[in-house]
């Protein structure tokens, strides 16, 4: 014997047909015996029978007419916007706009840093020169103590021709010192710097 | 490939809408002819408007048409093609409420007396009632929550079997047979209080 809240859920597989053998034994069964199942049954069974009578509509007349219609200017709108998207380049998908960007951005990138490059093509001075010569109280000339850059080229020697005349009263013992690009640490006990009166 | 000795209406739904991909245009009318009236009753059910039913009906054809390679054939047209009206149906629906709802919230509150049904003896009413009319019916109808109409109109009005409800609104077979049980269930409860609103 099965329980109402059982019955209950399985009033739609019986009336679908698509209950097993035994369960609709016991539904019949329930069915039979217990009454407020037997007009829930019934009820669900006109509601069902109430769908299935519903009146069937059916389309109008203009409805082909009207969809030919709509299909016809549906096809011309894709035309005409493939045609405009053809002569505006909206059809050049939004990921090759990105990549022209990044190459253009790259590209500008690069030009600017030539141009600064040229701008600060100079050698500065290693930094325990500049220290000594803050030491000394020759600040005044340190902004301009800078070699040129004609003289001071990787491997090549260093002297006191080196200097711009606005720092010539500096003479760096520099017969040794040569520029590598690659290591520009320079020992400061090996480097003497002397002053001249 | 398609047996072009075929007649159009001997063939399939499958075979049809894989004319139309070669580009037969008279297949496509084809599945027009066979469609539109069975469309057509399933959004009018939905929607209970027949000029509002027939524009879903049309925008679901006009979907398959600039759509059609987007069909394949691992599901059933027909399952393809109900989704669409489906789909189409329920944001008709819902843009409908949200019109009701902004309409109703600029009325006075007492002329909103007819929407309140007391709810008392579920089934003993509708038994008595034998023949329930369209309009009783329509109004229960409509007081399901979508869900629930949805997969009654799909079995109980067009008929469609279990997989293919299930196929349609994506979901497995036994939540269709649960489904299905609640949604009439609920159904008759409606149509009780319908009846017992009009007397």
């Amino acid at each position: 014997m099965i329980s109402c809240y059982q019955f209950k859920e399985l009033i739609s597989e019986y009336l679908d047909g698509e209950i097993s053998y035994s369960r609709r034994k016991l539904f019949e069964e329930h069915l039979e015996s217990c009454a407020n199942c037997r007009r829930l049954f019934n009820s669900v069974k006109i509601s069902i029978q109430s769908l299935h009578r519903l009146p069937r509509v059916h389309v109008s007349e203009n409805f082909y007419l009207n969809l030919r219609n709509r299909i016809v200017e549906e096809r011309d709108r894709i035309v005409k916007r493939a045609r405009s998207r053809r002569l505006t380049f909206a059809g050049v998908p939004s990921l090759a706009y990105g990549l022209l960007l990044a190459v253009v951005a790259v590209s500008v990138f690069f030009v600017v840093m030539k141009i600064q490059g040229k701008k600060t093509g100079g050698y500065e001075l290693p930094p325990y020169v500049k220290q000594q010569i803050i030491g000394s109280g020759s600040e005044k000339s340190l902004k301009n103590a800078s070699f040129d850059r004609r003289v001071a080229q990787p491997g090549r020697p260093v002297n006191e021709n080196s200097f711009t005349p606005d720092n010539r009263f500096l003479q760096i013992d520099t017969s040794d010192l040569y520029l590598k690009e690659a290591d520009k640490s320079f020992d400061r006990e090996t480097r003497p710097i002397k002053h001249i009166k | 490939m398609v047996k072009a000795d075929k007649t159009r209406y001997k063939l399939t739904d499958e075979e049809l809408i894989a004319m139309f991909q070669d580009g037969d245009e008279g297949a496509f009318e084809e599945l027009v002819n066979r469609y539109a009236d069975r469309l057509l009753n399933f959004a009018y059910r939905f929607v209970f408007d027949k000029q509002e039913a027939e524009d879903i009906v049309q925008d679901t054809f006009l979907r398959v048409y600039i759509n059609r390679h987007a069909y394949r054939e691992i599901a059933k047209f027909s399952t393809w093609i109900y989704t669409i009206t489906a789909n189409l149906a329920k944001t008709s629906l819902r843009k409908r409420k949200y019109r009701k709802v902004m309409h109703l919230s600029h009325m006075g509150p007492n002329e909103d007396k007819d929407f309140e049904i007391k709810d008392e003896g579920e089934f003993n009413l509708l038994e008595k009632d034998l023949r329930v009319d369209e309009d009783v019916v329509q109004r229960a109808l409509d007081r399901l929550p979508e869900h629930f109409k949805t997969i009654l109109i799909l079995r109980d009005i067009q008929e469609l079997s279990y997989e293919e409800i299930s196929k349609i609104l994506d979901i497995p077979i036994g939540t269709v047979k649960s489904r299905i049980n609640r949604a009439r269930l609920r159904l008759q409860k409606e149509i009780s209080k319908v009846l017992k609103g009009k007397k």
